[in-house]
């Protein structure tokens, strides 16, 4: 497999910046997820108790 | 390949390989789209047949076929085939068929991540059903009777059979997000030159806006169930009280995913509706601006109202009113689109195609759906009606027109882009009156059945329920056995027919319709001008 011509090196560039951005952004969403929605729900539960 | 000097020709044949390389290898969005609606047909298949065993056990009082673990067994996975091997992929082969074809991209941005987003599929429904079969054999442990929402503590108890689960939603998840970084990237990078946002047709808006859906919603049900992963065998206690956890948040987690999900299921839908209305009404698109904007409300509300599929649990009366006038909200962007529908059809030429006749039909039964929607919505009603077969009524009203016939309005419409035949409109038609007929006869009487008192996910019931049982269950038989002639349909239109024009439709309108049909091997490989 090689990397089609219409993949100029400029076009190439942007599309895997992007990529790299986006792979990024749903990773970061993995990791704060455990602390974010446990953190959140003990607020929100401690608020409910007092 | 040259991009400047191919011929017709040339473009049908040069670079084409042949025999198995070609798919496993592939690199091409027409062909990995054509697998992507391989896959989802062989996938609804599964799912309906798991749905027709459900149908015929719940056809009379008593235990008939399925003891009670194996027939909430056949709920959950009906429920997960159903929605992450039929409806994610169909709508993704739909995305990968017709996106570069309508933005004037030579394919997508980043063709060998498609190869793999694709390739982790059937590795994934390998890993899905061996969960449904695990439990048969000797050591297998219980079997899988969560229902797809995967509530703890009841998942922490399941036995191998759900680790299975939990690596099939995790290569599911990352080929999800890998296809839709591919989508995305191709639509902001890839559109032909003068194509702005504002230009591209609605379809494609329509998966920008699921794509980042999905990149926002299906890293939180990886976190979700990797927690649970880390309760069932490295004793941490996310969601385990006795361990200072909390089962409750699971849920949340869930249906954060959860809710969202429902959106990203329909948008693509509704954007297969947005190609459709205008070319059989003959006019364009009525509120383009208001269409982009009612997606984009819908997404960005419907990722803030999860909660109200957990209106029992024991929220606080300001959280339950917040998600109760928040999920009220999204149907004035859902009931924009609706209206837009309606305006682009009025006093324009309409003929009633088989994809048309979909259309049409998703416009009257989604709202119908829509309509159920609101009354659960309301906190002192779903109260009562809460885990009734009202709620199953429901969903299956929404996702059914709102989802699959969408996807079969889109299959039918560009049917004879790919195979460069006409389907028979005859038999078109056919299928779409009984599969219609056959969907109503199913779930129109489970909203009798909820509302007067009958449970979901329960393997036996009442006497008392037992007439509007046996109406749905021979609703079902029918609606199941319908998809038989559409993959007869299908199978007829790519071995041959009429021949199909470039523009297959009188009123199609875009960039896919000044291409052959079907579409040589390469296309676009120079980019048109858009004025």
């Amino acid at each position: 497999m090689t990397i089609p011509e219409y993949q100029t090196p400029e076009l190439r560039k942007k599309n895997l910046r992007l990529v790299w951005l986006l792979v990024g952004f749903a990773l970061f969403i993995f990791f704060t997820s455990f602390p974010f929605w446990t953190g959140l729900f003990h607020l929100v539960g401690n608020q409910a108790a007092g | 390949m040259s991009t400047t000097t191919l011929t017709h020709d040339e473009a049908h044949h040069h670079d084409a390989p042949h025999g198995w390389r070609r798919w496993l290898f592939s690199t091409n969005h027409k062909d990995i789209g054509t697998l992507y609606l391989i896959f989802a047909l062989t996938m609804l298949f599964l799912g309906g047949a798991s749905a027709m065993l459900i149908r015929l056990e719940l056809f009379q009082p008593g235990i008939q076929l399925l003891d009670p673990d194996l027939y909430n067994n056949l709920v959950t996975n009906h429920a997960l085939i159903m929605i992450f091997g039929a409806v994610m992929p169909a709508a993704a082969g739909l995305a990968n068929w017709m996106i570069p074809l309508m933005i004037g991209a030579p394919d997508m941005a980043l063709p060998r991540m498609n190869n793999l987003s694709f390739w982790i599929l059937p590795a994934a429904a390998s890993m899905l059903l061996l969960s449904f079969i695990v439990p048969f054999f000797p050591g297998g442990g219980t079997q899988i009777n969560t229902g797809w929402t995967l509530y703890p503590p009841l998942s922490t108890q399941v036995g191998m059979s759900m680790d299975f689960l939990i690596f099939a939603i995790h290569l599911l998840g990352i080929s999800s997000v890998l296809a839709s970084i591919n989508i995305i990237v191709t639509l902001l990078n890839m559109r032909a030159p003068g194509m702005t946002l504002m230009k591209m047709p609605i379809f494609c808006w329509s998966w920008l806006v699921t794509a980042f859906l999905l990149i926002l919603v299906v890293p939180v049900l990886a976190g979700g169930v990797t927690m649970l992963l880390f309760d069932r065998h490295f004793g941490t206690s996310f969601f385990d009280a006795a361990g200072g956890g909390d089962p409750v948040l699971f849920q949340h987690l869930f249906w954060f995913f959860g809710h969202p999900e429902v959106y990203i299921l329909l948008l693509p839908s509704i954007g297969v509706l947005s190609q459709v209305i205008p070319t059989f009404s003959r006019k364009p698109l009525f509120g383009y601006h208001s269409m982009v904007g009612a997606m984009l409300a819908v997404a960005t509300i419907g990722m803030v109202v999860w909660a109200h599929h957990q209106y029992t649990i024991g929220m606080s009366i300001g959280a339950v009113t917040y998600f109760m006038i928040g999920t009220i909200i999204i149907s004035i962007p859902v009931g924009l689109m609706i209206f837009n529908f309606i305006a682009t059809m009025w006093r324009g030429s309409m003929t009633f195609e088989t994809p048309m006749l979909f259309a049409v039909a998703i416009v009257l039964m989604f709202t119908f759906g829509g309509l159920t929607g609101v009354m659960l919505a309301v906190v002192p009603a779903d109260m009562q009606y809460q885990d009734s077969m009202f709620v199953v009524a429901h969903f299956h009203y929404v996702l059914l027109p709102g989802a699959v016939f969408g996807l079969f309005a889109g299959v039918f419409y560009w049917l004879p882009k790919w195979t460069g035949h006409m389907y028979d409109e005859r038999l078109g038609k056919l299928f779409f009156w009984i599969n219609v007929i056959g969907f109503n006869i199913t779930f129109f009487p489970q909203h009798f059945l909820g509302l007067a008192g009958m449970p979901r996910r329960i393997v036996d019931y009442n006497m008392m329920f037992t007439e509007f049982n046996m109406v749905s269950s021979l609703g079902a038989m029918i609606f199941g056995l319908s998809h038989l002639l559409l993959l007869y349909i299908i199978i007829k239109t790519v071995r041959g027919g009429r021949k199909a024009e470039k523009r297959s439709w009188e009123g199609a309108k875009g960039l896919e319709w000044e291409l052959d049909s079907p579409p040589a091997f390469h296309t676009w490989t120079v980019a048109p001008q858009i004025k």
